[in-house]
Formats: C-alpha cells, structure tokens, sequence
C-alpha cells in the first residue's frame, strides 16, 4: 500500500468514522445515566435518516434549493422528532422496567429496535430511498487526499455535533446535572435534581444525535435502506465500546478508530467481511482493554 | 408548630419492616440525634423523610407542608438536605461541581455568594477546586458533602452517621462544624454510632431498637439513662467520664 | 360454543364456499370446451411491490397482445384467454403461480419477470409439458438446463456483458479495466462474461472483485482501484441499484475520472437519483425500450405500431412489455403454424421459430430455446438523468 492510498484510506476511515461515532454518542450518554445499553439507538438513527429524506425533499417541493439552509433545517426538524421519539421509547421500554433485572431493559431496548426497523420497513415499503444530491460532485484535492466536499462538511458537521455535544456536558448546568446523575442518581436527587427528567433528556439527545447521523450519512451517501439501522447501530455500539462506555469523548474516538480500522480491513478483505470484521473487533476490545480506550475501569468507581 | 413532624412512620423493604411506625419533632433551629444498633432502622427513617424511599405508611410534615411520598428532588428543594450515608460525592466531578451542584436549585449569582460562604467553612477546598472528588480522602468527602449540603442553606440538615469510619481527630473536626452549623440556626437531625458525641451537639434525642422508638428524651436525660449508658455508652452505672 | 372459535368457523365456511365455486368453475368451463375451448396463456409477473411499475406495464402489452389476435380470429377459433398471477418478486409466490397454472391446465405461459423466479418456475412446467416463453429473465441459466419447453425473447446476460465489452474495446478504445459485480447471481452473470469477452478482444481485466450489494460505503475498494489508476481506463459493474448509483458518486468523489459502463440491473430513475450528477456521462448497457426500437434509422415498423397503439392506451410502456407482447405473438405463432393448440405441438412449433419479424425486431430461437439475435443498446447517462441510446451493436452505421 502506498503512503498515499493509506492516507486515503485513513480519510475515509475517518469520514464513515464521524459518522459512527455520532450514533455511538447515544449509546454511551444512555449507558452512563441508566447502564443500559438502548439497543433502539441503531433504530433512531435510521428513523432519523428517513425524516431527513422526507423534509430534505419537502423543502425541495416547497422551493427551498439551497443546501446548507435545506440541510440545517431538515437537520433540526428531524433531530426534534427523532428526539421525541426517543423519548416515548425511553417511557414505554425503560422506565416501567427500571426496577427490574437488568436483562428486562436490554431485551425491551431490542424490542425497540426491531420495532422501529420493521414500522420503517412497512412504511416505506423496503424501498430506498434516496437523498437529493446538494453538493457538487467535484473532487477536492487536501494535499495527497481526495475527498467530495459533502464528506468533507459531512466530517466536520460530525465532530462538530460531537464537540457541542461534549462542551453541553461539561459545561452546562444542565450537562452537570446529567454527569451528577451518572455518578450517582440517588445523591443528584438530593442536590434537588429531578433525575427522571434528566433520564428522558438523555434518551432524547441521543436519539437527537442518531437522527444527525443519520442524515449526515443520507447526505453523504445520497441513499438510505431500512436496514441501514443494523449495521450502523452495530458498528456504533462497537465504537461506543471501543470508546469506553459511558464516556462522552470515547464516543468520538472510538467512532474513529472503527472507521478507520474497518476501512483497512475492507481493502484487505471482501466487504462482505465487513459485519464479521466489526464483530471481531469488538470481541477484541472486551477480551483485551474491556474499558476501552478512554473508559475508566469499572472497578474505580465501585 | 414543629419545623419537621414525622408520625406513625412506617419502612418496609418486601416482606422486611424496617421502621414500624415512629413517630418524632425536630423543632426549628433545634438539633435532634436518632440513637440505635446497626440495622435498628435509623437510616431508612432518613431515606424515608428524604424522599429516597417511599414510606408505606404515615406522614412526614415539613413546615406545613405534607411531603409524605414526595420524589427526592422536590423535598430537597422545599428545603431538607440529606448528607447520606457514606458520603455520596460525585467522584468524577472537582470538588467545584460537586458544590456548584448543592446549590442546583439556586441562581448562579446565589450559588457564587454560597460557595465563598461555604469556602469560608472549608477553607482547604480553595485551593483544590478543580481537584475530582474521588481522589480525596474519607475525611475531605465528608466535608465536601456537608459542605454540598450547606450550599442551599437548609432549613432542616439531616446527617447520615457524619464519623463513620473517619479517624477520631476528623471525627471532631467535624463535630466541631456540626456544632457551629447547629448555631447558626439550622435544625439538624443527625444519625450517629457515637452516642456521645450525638448527645453533646444534640438537645434531644431518640432511641431507635427493630424499628421502633424505644426511648426519647433530652440529651441530658439520655446521657443519664441506664439503658443508653449499657447498650450504646458501653459503661454501667455511676461510671463517670 | 365459544365467540373465540367463530373465526375457525367461518374459515371452514369459507373454505367450503371456494371449493364449491371452485367445482363449478370446472363444469362450466368443461361445457364451454365443448364449443370452442379458449387457448389459455399464463401470465405471471410481479403485479404488486416494487418491481410492479414493469409487471404492469408487461401485463397491459400481454392483453393488448391476446385481444389483437382476438379480433383477427383467434387461433383457428380458439380465443386466447390470459390467466394472470402476481409474483411480487418473491421466489415462493412465483412457483406457487407455476403450480396454479399446472392445476389450470393453461396452454403456455408467459413469465416469470424474474430470473430467480423463471428458474425454479421452468423446471415445474417442465414436468408438466406446458410450454414458456419468458420476456425479460434474462439469466443464462435459464435456458440451459435441458428443458425443451423453455423458450425467451429477450437476451443473456452473457450477451450483454459480450456488448459492454465489445463497446469498451472496440468504440472507448479502452485496453486495460477493472470488472466488480455485487455477488449475485446476475450481476456476477454480467460481470464474468464482460471480463471474458474483453479478454478475448485482446484487452486486460486489472482487477476482477465482488462487493456487497447491501453496503453503502465502496471509499476502500474505490481507494485501492485509485492507487492503480493510471494503469486502469474503465470501470465496470454488474449489479443493481442503489449499488451501482453508490459506487459512481463515491467513485468521482474521490477523483477516479475513467468511464464507467454498467447494465440493465441499473438503468432506471434509481441510478441517477443515488448517483446524482457523478452519473452523467456513464454508460449503461440495456435491452431497448420499445421507444427506442420505435425511433431512428433503424426503426423496426412492428416497434412503432406497437408504441403507438400502447400509449394510446396506456401511456408510456416500461422496458420488457415489448418483449411481453412479442412472447404472446411468438406462441400464438408457433400453434397457427402447428395448426394446434395441443402443448407438445406448441413447443415444437416454438422450437421451429425462425426469422421471426415482430416488436423486438426478429425472433430466432436457437437449440436451447435462446433468441440469438437479442437487441442490446448501450446508453449514455444524460444531464438531468434521462437516458440517450447512444452505441447499437447491430447497426452497421455508429451513432
Ligand atoms: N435496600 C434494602 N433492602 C432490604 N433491606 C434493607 C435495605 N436497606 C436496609 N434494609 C434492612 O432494614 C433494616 C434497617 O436498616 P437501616 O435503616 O440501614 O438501619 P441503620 O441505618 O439503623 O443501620 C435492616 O434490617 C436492614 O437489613
Ligand atoms: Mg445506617
């Protein structure tokens, strides 16, 4: 491989790699407050990709032709349903079951899923559906890399997304509460926090983030299938553990890091392998480095 | 009328009754001590007026005020402040949030005169803000929760056994915070295994045995009582300290 | 008895109800055999789903088709009577249609859209000796198992990926590509006969790989054809969409600039859609529509009475109804000849078809019931995404 391709095929890693690592950032805000893992979130983000085609061409219809407003807002709109949707998942298959074994949220959260998948496959009629081209297709050239100006917004929209995200966290007070709530919900509580609402926020801001991804995705790729929710909702769940968890930059480099590992793996293997290669990365993270690349270990809290 | 009336209290966890219907005051600015055995129900009485745990059965009346079956946040916020068992900071926050977070209820502007207030009590944490609460020591979260506590000024602090497992010399220094909070003005209602030292800061007091309340009193009389000295001052009659 | 069983109950009912009409059915046709018995083609296609915009197109053209005869006669008094079955695209439901024309005793039959439904369709009317002409599977497969009651109008995959070739080579001028097919059975058809039609014109396949038809990121194997791209001139694809829409935009967006030529698993509104402006220019091979066989120099005159008579109707046909409507004509055709309606004479009468001049242009099937003179068209993606029919194999003049 030449030092060029591989520079190529590291920008291509990074551009699907932004992607994951959106819908990975709900995975581990949900993680972090509840310990759950909300399998749903793979579902959210498809139902967030298939808004985005349904207002992105609505706006079209209505005359709206200029791309970066058009996509900000079928962004915004999609992000709020998806969030809202999110939420109605957070109250029918967590919050009845919160007091239950564990086992009882993962399986509901499953049920969610594949509820989801198959309302947009019936909806839609398993069709794909496409996303208007915005961008020209004209290659940009960044030194040996090239890449189409939409990946190149599509990447940086991500990491944007996922920077505020983190910023929101840390800094709000808002944020605060949700990382009081993760360290220890009985005491946040006390500090007069209502941890049930923030429990629903963060099911909605995941949900909100999958639905991002989601679009940036239809974006960048200009189609969408209803069973774009399964890969990418396990390639997420990957990056969010290759990430560590529970931990709100992990999502980011862990989404990055399986970008670009899969985009290596797929110039050496078919990409049929591509699901297997996932699966064998993950089964690799939790023998060798269980926390993850930025976790803490699960004993230090305790 | 009582700053804090719980009567007829009743905890249960499944088929285990952990408190069976007590009933006690603590008065405004008036600080009250729970006496009792490991498992006699002390905490769970404070979980219960917490809002933490869901009483089944009695009430708890705060001001005038029925918070019985309240959720955790709102009776926080109508002015109890719970200093839990164990301390309960938030470890991977800096001492900072975890005080900004006391003061969650509150506007910024009233959460900043709080915190140099509260800095004013705990002058070590000045200089150790930005310090994750996991990495102090059993003393320093101790004080860190209180201190989170005090960041709302309560009318009612309620303290979960404050010494447990501190080395004596903590021990005091935080009793020598408790008795300095308790004359301000706020009512304390304060769980403790060191009788003595509980009945020194405390006025009045209740002893707790399985659940019920077996004997109250001034702290005085309790210091006097037989019972109290054989079973939780570990010394019979007549023995002066 | 319970309100719960009252479904049960009324299945039963039903059930007995359809066996009754059913039995009816049977005598009243029995009797109408008597007088003239109706010549009773098949026709199965998917009517319903997503493939059903072609089904239905087919099946207007198949009617047009029967009612024609029809009114010039029938087949020596036999009417032609169309018994239509609705695949959905689905193997199962598609051999369930064959079973039901086997049972219906039907003269031929017209089907199965499918490749992947034509296939196991064959071999159950083959059993029962009812003879099948299918206009729009395409797949070789199809033809060679040896069944001497199949028959099909349209062309091969082989055939097709021999055109692509022959239009890289011999008008592109390109020597040296890289074949990808998306690891099904058709557009793996397509791909490996491109490959060894263009090896055979003297050119080299650099690279010959599969990718998965349901992914939606091709950057890696686009990156590694870039990384030998000066050596490569042209990229081809056998496959469908939104595949073959993905891998162009994906393709351009990384700056790879040589031709792309792909097939009729891709032509259609899907391609441009998905791929966007990176299409425009590519090439795509396909069976002619009946609106181009009708256009141009080399119009053939059936096409254009065809065409007409179609939109008059219907509006405008999709890709295979002309062939649909040819395969009704060719069977109709093989039992005038035979001066028969009885199936062993029907398939041998088809077997006999010879410069046969119809809608598609001629018809001339070969020992194993394959069309040896099928159209393929090369087309060139136009801006705004309509398709220009652009090289014609068989025309002796270039366009
Ligand atoms: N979460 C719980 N589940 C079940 N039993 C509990 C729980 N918490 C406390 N208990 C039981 O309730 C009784 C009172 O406990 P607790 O209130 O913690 O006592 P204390 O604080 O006085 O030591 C004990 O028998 C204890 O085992
Ligand atoms: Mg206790």
């Amino acid at each position: 491989m030449s030092l060029q391709e591989l520079l190529q095929q590291i920008a291509n890693g990074l551009v699907v790699g932004s992607v994951y690592g959106l819908i990975a950032l709900g995975y581990t805000m949900v993680y972090g407050i509840v310990r759950l893992i909300n399998f749903a979130q793979g579902g959210l983000y498809e139902v967030g990709a298939y808004l985005g085609v349904f207002f992105f061409t609505l706006m079209g219809k209505f005359g709206l032709q200029y791309p970066i407003p058009a996509v900000l807002i079928t962004l915004v709109i999609s992000m709020t349903l998806t969030g809202a949707l999110a939420f109605v998942v957070e109250r029918v298959a967590y919050r009845p079951l919160r007091n239950a074994p564990l086992l009882a949220p993962l399986v509901s959260s499953l049920a969610m899923f594949f509820l989801l998948i198959s309302v947009v496959q019936v909806v839609t009629g398993a069709e794909p559906l496409t996303y208007p081209s915005v961008l020209s297709p004209a290659p940009l050239h960044l030194g040996p890399i090239v890449l189409s100006p939409t990946s190149l917004i599509i990447f940086f929209a991500a990491i944007l997304l996922m920077v505020g995200m983190q910023q929101f966290v840390r800094r709000t007070k808002v944020g605060k509460a949700m990382r009081a709530t993760a360290a220890n919900r009985e005491a946040a509580a006390l500090m007069g926090i209502n941890t049930t609402r923030i429990v629903s926020l963060t099911f909605v801001l995941g949900g909100a983030m999958g639905a991002a991804a989601g679009i940036l995705y239809g974006v960048n790729y200009g189609t969408v299938t209803y069973d774009m929710g399964e890969f990418g909702g396990l390639v997420a769940f990957t990056a969010a553990v290759m990430g560590g968890i529970g931990n709100v930059p992990g999502a980011l480099v862990g989404g990055l890091t399986v970008g670009v590992l899969s985009s290596f793996a797929s110039t050496f293997l078919p990409n049929q392998w591509n699901e297997a290669i996932v699966f064998a990365i993950l089964i690799l993270i939790l023998a060798i480095r269980p926390q993850g690349i930025l976790g803490e270990r699960v004993a230090e809290r305790a | 009328m009582s700053l804090l009336r719980v009567s007829d209290l009743r905890v249960r966890y499944g088929a285990i009754q952990a408190v069976r219907g007590i009933s006690f005051q603590v008065e405004e600015g008036e600080c009250v001590t729970i006496l009792g055995a490991n498992g006699a129900g002390k905490s769970s009485t404070l979980r219960a007026v917490a809002g933490l745990h869901r009483p089944s059965g009695g009430s708890v009346t705060f001001g005038s005020q029925v918070v019985t079956g309240e959720p955790a946040h709102r009776i926080a916020r109508s002015g109890i402040s719970l200093v839990p068992e164990g301390r309960q900071v938030f470890g991977t926050l800096t001492i900072r949030e975890n005080l900004e977070l006391g003061g969650y209820v509150q506007s910024a502007s009233a959460n900043g005169e709080a915190l140099e207030r509260v800095l004013g009590i705990f002058p070590a944490f000045r200089q150790r803000l930005g310090a994750l609460a996991g990495t102090l020591s059993g003393g320093e979260q101790q004080m860190l929760a209180l201190g989170r506590a005090l960041m709302t000024r309560p009318r009612l602090l309620m303290m979960d056994e404050p010494s447990l497992g501190l080395a004596p010399i903590v021990a005091n220094q935080i009793f020598g915070i408790l008795t300095e909070i308790v004359g301000s003005g706020i009512a304390v209602l304060l769980v403790e295994q060191n009788v003595h030292r509980a009945l020194q800061v405390a006025s009045r007091g209740y002893v707790l045995e399985l659940g019920e309340v077996v004997l109250e009193g001034t702290a005085a009389s309790l210091l006097a009582d037989d019972h109290v000295r054989l079973a939780y001052l570990g010394h019979g009659m007549g023995e002066a300290e | 008895m319970s309100l719960r069983s009252c479904p049960r109950v009324l299945a039963a009912l039903s059930a007995a109800a359809v066996v009754a009409a059913a039995a009816a059915t049977v005598s009243l046709s029995a009797t109408v055999a008597a007088a003239s018995s109706p010549f009773v083609i098949g026709f199965a296609n998917p009517l319903t789903g997503s493939e059903a915009t072609y089904g239905v197109s087919d099946e207007h053209a198949v009617n047009m088709a029967a009612s024609q005869i029809n009114k010039a006669g029938g087949i020596d008094g036999h009417k032609v009577k169309i018994d239509a079955c609705d695949t959905q695209a689905t193997p199962a439901i598609g051999v369930a249609c064959a079973d039901s024309f086997v049972s219906d005793h039907v003269n031929a039959v017209v089907g199965f859209f499918n490749s992947s439904i034509s296939i196991p369709a064959s071999g159950i009317l083959h059993k029962a000796d009812i003879p099948m002409v299918s206009a729009a599977s395409t797949n070789p497969t199809l033809t060679e198992q040896g069944f001497k009651n199949v028959f099909r109008v349209c062309g091969t995959d082989n055939y097709q990926g021999a055109v692509e070739a022959d239009f890289a080579y011999k008008i592109l001028k390109v020597r040296r590509v890289v074949a990808l097919n998306d690891e099904e059975t058709y557009g793996q058809g397509v791909a490996s006969f491109f490959g060894q039609s263009f090896k055979k014109l003297g050119g080299k396949v650099v690279e010959d790989e599969g990718i998965d038809a349901d992914a939606t990121d091709f950057t890696s194997v686009l990156t590694q054809i870039k990384s030998i791209s000066p050596s490569v001139q042209l990229i081809e694809f056998g496959g469908f969409n939104p595949a073959a829409g993905l891998l162009i935009k994906q393709a351009r967006g990384l700056g790879i600039t040589v031709p792309f030529i792909s097939d009729d698993g891709v032509i259609g509104p899907l391609y441009y859609q998905t791929g966007g402006q990176s299409t425009v220019g590519t090439y795509l091979s396909s069976s002619p529509t009946p609106q181009n066989l009708a256009q141009g120099k080399d119009a053939i005159p059936a096409a254009k009475t065809f065409l007409q008579q179609y939109v008059k109707q219907f509006g405008q046909p999709t890709e295979y109804a002309g062939y649909s409507y040819e395969a009704v004509e060719v069977i109709a055709n093989a039992a005038k000849t035979e001066h028969s309606i009885a199936a062993n004479k029907v398939i041998a009468g088809l077997a006999a078809t010879h410069n046969y001049r119809g809608t598609t242009g001629i018809v001339d099937f070969n020992s194993i019931g394959n069309n040896i003179t099928p159209q393929y068209l090369i087309y060139k993606v136009q801006p705004g995404g309509g398709n220009k029919a652009y090289w014609n194999p068989n025309a002796k003049s270039k366009s």
